[in-house]
């Protein structure tokens, strides 16, 4: 029976150890993609509700220069009737807008709500949510518990043995050996091992299926990185002109006659300080996200590499694995050592 | 993508050229109002992004308009006196009418 079982482990070392480590290594990469991609989707979706604060406040400021600035569509003037001699708040209605378009003249505003100009790109953040998400759960699946099986099995026949000890009234009719024997042990973490494993390829067989149902899920993130530069561009713009018509006023401001009050001049200098100092923060913003994103690009792509069935290893990805099966390699001789050693001694 | 990219970045170059020259601006009357209107309008172009995914690059106004904005943008970097301003601006104007006519015609 010894011999038999060393034979087999023999046998069996190999055969286990061979692809193993690659599954490891398939796990990691979806663990990363998953960890990338939720950190991604929270700052896309934080970018952006910045995105909508500064378009509300560029909206607010458009109407409130002008009456004839109207919410939801607004027609600028090309060239408002602004004079640099009087006050904005003094000018008459209609000194930047007009009630409707003139062709050459105007130029049409969209003074709309921001949340639903981002709608799109907020669905678009939720299908990738969704994506990576299923991703999690795939890698935090919980395994068998066969162990904890064979542990409850034995306190069971342990329980019978003494009750048929009792019945037949000797000490016990069946030895069954305790948690801590060392041949349970062993075997027991021979059985987690191979669970592992089992556990390891089952989790790569429903990410390969996960990946090959959302295979547009990376040209999804490239458009949303693209969506998310031009959102940039918008929100930079915005940025500038908040700034540069802040300016602005305080050039009407100061050149009015007659000046206008300490407290507005104060005021008027205050937000324009405030503007100018927003703009270079929120200037910082969109690099970092853009990088986020383009770190998610990279890893979405690796593991859809190593997902395949004889993958094409990238040198990053040749020298994990090597790590990785170093070290089950070792887990695989303790475990299996564990078991020969303990029925040795049996 | 790739065009609505360029165009909007056109755009806020020509916002952050006519932005860095709020001094030179505000000191004169007749090119003050021209100068807040065009700043103005680049935002009115630039903001409608969302209505933008039909615009491509193989429309034959779009490098035609490109070009224009790109030039109107150059030359407001670099003009100096009062009549140059003029003109460039009205450029400027001009650029972004057409901008502003052809995504109309393109999103209708």
């Amino acid at each position: 029976m010894k011999h038999a079982l060393r034979t087999a482990s023999l046998w069996f070392l190999p055969l286990t150890l061979a692809g193993c480590a690659l599954n490891q290594l398939r796990i990691e990469e979806a663990t990363d993609v998953a960890a990338k991609g939720k950190i991604a989707v929270a700052a896309a979706r934080d970018y952006l509700g910045k995105v909508a604060t500064a378009r509300e406040a560029m909206n607010l400021e458009y109407v409130g220069l002008d009456p004839v600035c109207k919410p939801d569509m607004a027609h600028l003037r090309f060239e408002p009737e602004l004079k640099t001699g009087v006050e904005i708040k003094a000018l008459p209605p209609g000194w930047l807008c007009t009630p409707v378009p003139i062709p050459g003249e105007t130029v049409e505003l969209p003074l709309g709500p921001p949340a639903r100009e981002l709608q799109p790109t907020l669905r678009m953040l939720e299908g990738l949510s969704t994506y990576f998400a299923a991703i999690t759960q795939i890698v935090e699946e919980p395994g068998p518990t066969t162990s904890a099986d064979i542990l409850e099995t034995l306190a069971v026949f342990r329980s019978a043995a003494t009750l048929a000890g009792a019945v037949s009234g000797t000490d016990s009719v069946l030895d069954v050996p305790k948690d801590d024997d060392g041949r349970v042990k062993s075997v027991l973490s021979l059985i987690t091992f191979l669970e592992m494993l089992r556990t390891e390829a089952e989790k790569v067989k429903n990410l390969r299926k996960l990946v090959a149902d959302n295979d547009e899920a990376g040209t999804l993130m490239s458009d949303m990185r693209n969506r998310l530069s031009i959102w940039e561009l918008a929100r930079k713009v915005d940025a500038i002109i908040r700034t540069a018509n802040s300016r602005a006023m305080i050039e009407t401001a100061w050149k009015a006659g007659p000046p206008a009050a300490a407290e507005v001049r104060q005021q008027l200098v205050r937000n324009y300080y405030a503007r100018a100092a927003a703009q270079i923060d929120d200037a910082k913003l969109f690099p970092a996200l853009d990088g986020t994103l383009e770190a998610l690009i990279d890893a979405d792509t690796a593991m859809r590499n190593v997902l395949q069935e004889n993958p094409n290893l990238d040198a990053r990805q040749r020298t994990r694995l090597a790590q990785l099966t170093r070290k089950r390699v070792a887990a695989a001789f303790d475990a299996l050592a564990g078991v020969l050693i303990a029925f040795a001694k049996g | 993508m790739t065009s609505k990219t360029q165009l909007l970045g056109a755009l806020a170059s020509l916002a952050q050229t006519l932005a860095a020259r709020t001094d030179d601006a505000s000191h004169d009357d007749a090119v003050f109002p021209r100068w807040f209107g065009t700043l103005n309008a680049c935002n009115a172009v630039a903001r409608r992004a969302g209505d933008w995914e039909n615009l491509s690059v193989e429309s034959p106004n779009y490098t035609d308009l490109f070009n224009r904005l790109v030039q109107a943008t150059n030359w407001l970097a670099i003009v100096r006196s009062r009549n140059d301003w003029l003109d460039a601006l009205g450029e400027a104007n001009m650029v972004i009418a057409d901008i502003d006519a052809l995504l109309k015609a393109m999103t209708a």
